[in-house]
């Protein structure tokens, strides 16, 4: 989105007040963030043999996230969240409406974050979260569905001691061939003791044969989807839970997404010739792997099953001199399904790996001077299987981040 | 008296005059206020949930807003005993819940008069000032000892 798209937003989610009663209700803040990455003795095949190199550090420039909230009566707000990177572009992540008829029933409506899992809702929250990168499950490069719905229906009810939540949400559907299809993503939920414990289950079906939101060579989906998928229909189960006791917080949470699909043959052959596949995938792709490549040599079944977990572990010490938070994270992955190259639709992390699996360990800390100011650092090693031998590479990585308006 | 020993009774001296303050927050009981035209209640579960950040909402329906009292060592104690977290842990689940959407971003009130005066105009709002400082302009829901 230009600029000036995205300024005709927010000049119009501005003039908004002055269309209401309640004009203290406007509510603008954000925050800037910046961050860097380093990956040191990355493993590649070099033949038969495994060589190591050092990517360049990834120096992003300062992104900034804009919100803005208007709680135009007690049973109507409008919420905005814009995301800028560089200087080049704006993104709208959000951009709903939401009617509260009661804490049972709420109707939001726009471009939404779907309920799901822990972290589906709270991921542009980069400040306030033990972590710099996202749990695998919404890593942008392998992503299990859509973030974004565009009809949501939730609410909750007390139930014991507790809050029992749910969320059922629905669009349009992914990818280009979506004709036909109806999804539908739900969220359930229960909270007890007096907010510190969670558990919960989350779901998704495609509701039909899709395809993906991007073709062969033009980079990741933002979907399920893979993009040399002639048809998919997936569905997703997630389970989660959270315990937040005294400065500790604790979460695990597990997903998986089962996909009856069918290869496009052509795309198949522009991957196999193009991307680079290592000899399993070739395996997987065509029926004869020493053969031709061509179509007739293609296997169309694609069926797979991507599974997923992590652990997360933070604790809070206040100290004369700010917040210290040191955590833990542990991650794991499985996509048999998936390559390496990134502009193919692949994913540099499974992608790379013999069998599409890998571990991920992460050791870091928070350092909050101010509670607006967010220092993060951590350390990452990730291991998996490589031209059949195990090998693991490191990766630093260095978060900043400022909150205003809070 | 040497230079030295005026130093030390000095120190001994302000931190006399200063433990008044702290001790007036350490050891005030707290009182959960909302505004004096509110007529429904918050059980002290209910109120826990909501500066913990689980619940965004009254139970019938209404945004809670929550206002923050600027006064740090009432607010620890607030904190410790009914929401019983760590400040920064509080502070970072309001964030997440504001930057999100799913709540409103929470109000400050430097001190007692400011936190009454954000919970009268702030529609939803609820706050917490020491019990010496209550008065007629809001209404206490809940004594914290």
């Amino acid at each position: 989105m230009t600029f000036r798209r995205a300024a005709l937003v927010v000049v119009a989610f501005l003039l908004l007040p002055s269309t209401s009663h309640a004009q203290d209700a406007l509510q603008v803040y954000g925050y800037f963030s910046t961050r860097l990455e380093k990956s040191f003795s990355v493993p590649f095949a070099n033949g038969t043999s495994i060589d190591r190199e050092s990517p360049p550090k990834e120096f992003a420039q300062p992104f900034f996230n804009v919100m803005m909230q208007h709680q135009f009566d007690p049973h109507f707000k409008a919420f905005v969240n814009l995301n800028g990177a560089g200087a080049g572009n704006v993104d709208v992540r959000n951009l709903w409406g939401e009617w509260s008829q009661s804490n049972a029933f709420n109707v939001r409506i726009g471009k939404i974050y779907r309920k799901f899992g822990l972290y589906n809702e709270v991921l542009d929250a980069v400040p306030t979260y033990y972590g710099i990168e996202a749990p695998e499950a919404f890593d942008g490069d392998h992503l299990l569905i859509s973030r974004t719905t565009t009809a949501m229906v939730y609410g909750f009810t007390r139930a014991g001691t507790g809050r029992l939540s749910y969320s059922v949400s629905t669009d349009n559907g992914e990818g280009r061939d979506i004709e036909g299809t109806l999804p539908i993503g739900a969220d359930v939920n229960y909270n007890f003791g007096r907010g510190s414990y969670t558990v919960g289950l989350s779901g998704y079906t495609s509701g039909g044969a899709t395809n993906s939101d991007r073709t062969v060579g033009s980079g990741s989906p933002k979907s399920g989807v893979l993009p040399w998928m002639a048809r998919d229909s997936f569905t997703v189960v997630n389970a989660y839970s959270e315990a937040k006791v005294g400065a500790f917080t604790l979460q695990g949470e597990w997903a998986q997404a089962d996909h009856k699909s069918q290869r496009d043959a052509a795309a198949v052959v522009q991957v196999v010739n193009g991307a680079g596949i290592n000899a399993a995938q070739r395996a997987r792709f065509l029926i004869d792997p020493s053969g031709a490549v061509n179509t007739a040599n293609v296997r169309l079944s694609g069926d797979h099953i991507i599974r997923t977990w992590y652990l997360r572990a933070g604790y809070s010490k206040e100290t004369t001199r700010g917040e210290v938070g040191p955590y833990l994270q542990w991650d794991w992955y499985s996509n048999p399904e998936t390559i390496d190259n990134k502009r193919f639709g692949g994913d540099a992390e499974a992608g790379v790996a013999d069998d599409g699996v890998f571990n991920k360990g992460t050791a870091g800390i928070l350092y909050r001077p101010v509670p607006q100011v967010a220092f993060k650092v951590d350390a990452s090693v990730h291991r998996y299987k490589f031209l059949g031998r195990t090998v693991s590479y490191p990766e630093l990585r260095f978060d900043l981040s400022y909150a205003f308006g809070l | 008296m040497t230079l030295r020993a005026l130093s030390r009774r000095a120190l001994i001296a302000l931190v006399a005059l200063a433990t008044p303050f702290f001790a007036h927050s350490a050891s005030a009981q707290i009182s959960v206020v909302v505004s004096a035209s509110q007529t429904k209640s918050l059980s002290e579960r209910e109120i826990a949930e909501i500066f913990a950040g689980a619940s965004t909402t009254w139970p019938d329906g209404t945004k809670a807003q929550i206002i923050e009292n600027g006064d740090a060592v009432l607010t620890q104690k607030f904190f410790a005993k009914v929401v019983k977290k760590p400040t920064a842990l509080v502070r970072s689940q309001w964030t997440k819940l504001a930057l999100s959407g799913q709540g409103a971003a929470p109000k400050k009130g430097a001190d007692a008069a400011a936190v009454k005066e954000l919970v009268k105009k702030s529609p939803g709002a609820i706050g917490y000032i020491a019990t010496s400082d209550l008065d007629d302009s809001v209404r206490e829901i809940l004594k914290v000892p």
